[in-house]
């Protein structure tokens, strides 16, 4: 037991090929993941609009039910919980008065000693590329992708402490060593509208049709995403999006793990392939990789 | 000779005290206005929004619904030469707008924060039906997202039923403490 896995709320929901996909990757590789038993949802965007405490609580229970269960090394692949978490133990251990504040509200002291990775920065930094590497069973040959890494992934960047703010290659790493191509282009971290999902759709759609326009001059076969928003956003509204602006797209936007997982000899059906909007079945199976 | 207006620093420190962030550091350099991908839709931009707080124009701040248009990317603070953090900031304008009464301008954003933190409270986790539903009953736009929801539906994405964390009274614990603790 080595690393425990903080799921977060879209794991087994709305982003249900992203757990499989990870689930599918770990088991690859032989990696030792587990569940943390009986997790808290980390409040997500509403906590942190709502009440400062309650936003810092919340991740807090997590990690201290981790720690309990005798693990050092937290996965959180969504990456807004591993936002949340992190900035739970940056601001806990910087500030006394609110971690006297947070422990009175869980009755239980913080001890501190745990490490929380989002989902790429796991790949990159814990696992390392190499060992992956090895592990390719079938190379992404032919396949040309575009790396989109949204807000969270490197930012805050005190708090993310994780690749260059502005102009990220963690994920163009991974693609390129499983063999794809992947295009560099000027709006990698821009923002799809996240938590205006359902509240704001107008944003989301407005944002989400500037980032597909981009991608679409540079004519990829698909993008490569590694946030569960960013995923659903560019993926479930993109036909809403076509009929909006009177266009077409028809791009697959597929998580990291999903073409990791296929890379490394896992089916579609372990991937979760099927459950994206967007088909991406007859662009894989052009480029010879299903 | 002409007598010097007096700033009102009252709102400046509240957010301070909020949050830790001194708006005063800002010298209106506007880059973070110009990253923020919301900036288009609001009325008063970040850098706006900073100096009315410099100025201490709270109800400008409170009552408009620039604030709530923040998506919390974090765009601003990340390229802030001054290593102000907006996003703290207007967490904290906002966080002191509820707490004070407020009404908050943008109804679908505050219908999404209390649905998910309901949902959180009851069962430990967000229950994606019950949230889209509840948003829908409290925005009264029944048939908005169909279009969207039903696929996600047939692609197995949507469970019927929520999944309660086991010891959700160590969750609802938590709820209490925090307002108790807060309204001290």
């Amino acid at each position: 037991m080595k690393y425990g896995l903080y799921p977060g709320c879209s794991y087994r929901g709305t982003a249900r090929e992203f757990g499989e996909s990870i689930d599918a990757t770990c088991s690859a590789l032989n990696l030792d993941v587990k569940e943390l038993e009986d997790w808290v949802c980390c409040g997500a965007s509403s906590a942190h609009n709502t009440s400062h405490l309650l936003a810092t609580v919340l991740p807090l229970h997590t990690l201290i039910s981790a720690r309990e269960a005798g693990f050092e090394k937290l996965l959180a692949p969504c990456i807004a919980c591993a936002w949340r978490l992190k900035t739970a133990i940056k601001e806990i251990e910087t500030d006394e008065k609110l971690r006297m504040k947070a422990e009175k509200v869980i009755g239980k002291k913080y001890e501190g000693g745990i490490d929380v990775f989002n989902i790429v920065e796991f790949f990159t930094k814990e696992i390392k590329l190499e060992k992956i590497k090895k592990a390719v069973k079938k190379p992404l040959k032919d396949l040309r992708v575009v790396c989109y890494y949204g807000c969270m992934l490197t930012r805050p960047p005190k708090i993310a402490n994780f690749d260059v703010v502005e102009d990220p290659r963690s994920l163009d790493n991974i693609m390129k060593i499983l063999g794809a191509e992947s295009l560099d282009w000027p709006y990698k971290t821009e923002c799809c509208g996240v938590s205006f999902a359902l509240s704001r759709t107008d944003v989301v759609i407005k944002l989400c049709h500037d980032l597909l326009e981009e991608i679409k001059k540079l004519e990829v076969d698909m993008v490569v995403v590694a946030c569960p928003l960013c995923q659903t956003n560019l993926d479930t509204r993109q036909k809403e999006i076509e009929k909006k602006y009177n266009t077409k797209y028809g791009i697959p936007i597929v998580y990291f793990t999903q073409l990791m997982g296929l890379a490394l000899g896992k089916t579609p059906e372990d991937v979760g392939l099927k459950r994206l909007t967007v088909n991406p079945f007859p662009v894989l199976k052009k480029k010879g990789i299903l | 000779m002409r007598e010097i207006a007096k700033i009102d620093t009252t709102f400046a420190e509240q957010i301070k005290n909020e949050c830790g962030e001194n708006v005063y550091s800002c010298y209106q350099c506007k880059k973070c206005t110009l990253g923020c991908p919301t900036a288009y839709a609001m009325r008063y931009k970040p850098h706006q929004l900073i100096e009315a707080i410099q100025l201490g124009q709270k109800d400008l701040v409170l009552k408009d619904q620039s604030i709530w248009l923040c998506l919390s990317c974090q765009t601003c603070m990340a390229r802030c030469p001054q290593n102000l953090d907006f996003v703290k900031v207007a967490d904290a304008a906002r966080i002191i707008a509820q707490r004070e009464g407020f009404k908050i301008p943008v109804p679908e954003i505050a219908a999404f924060n209390s649905s998910f933190l309901s949902l959180v409270e009851r069962f430990g986790r967000i229950y994606e039906i019950g949230l889209v539903m509840l948003i829908k009953l409290k925005t009264k736009q029944i048939m908005k997202d169909m279009a969207m929801g039903l696929p996600l539906f047939f692609k197995g994405k949507f469970s019927f039923l929520p999944h309660k964390v086991e010891n959700i009274s160590a969750v609802r614990r938590i709820f209490r403490n925090t307002k108790e603790l807060e309204q001290k």
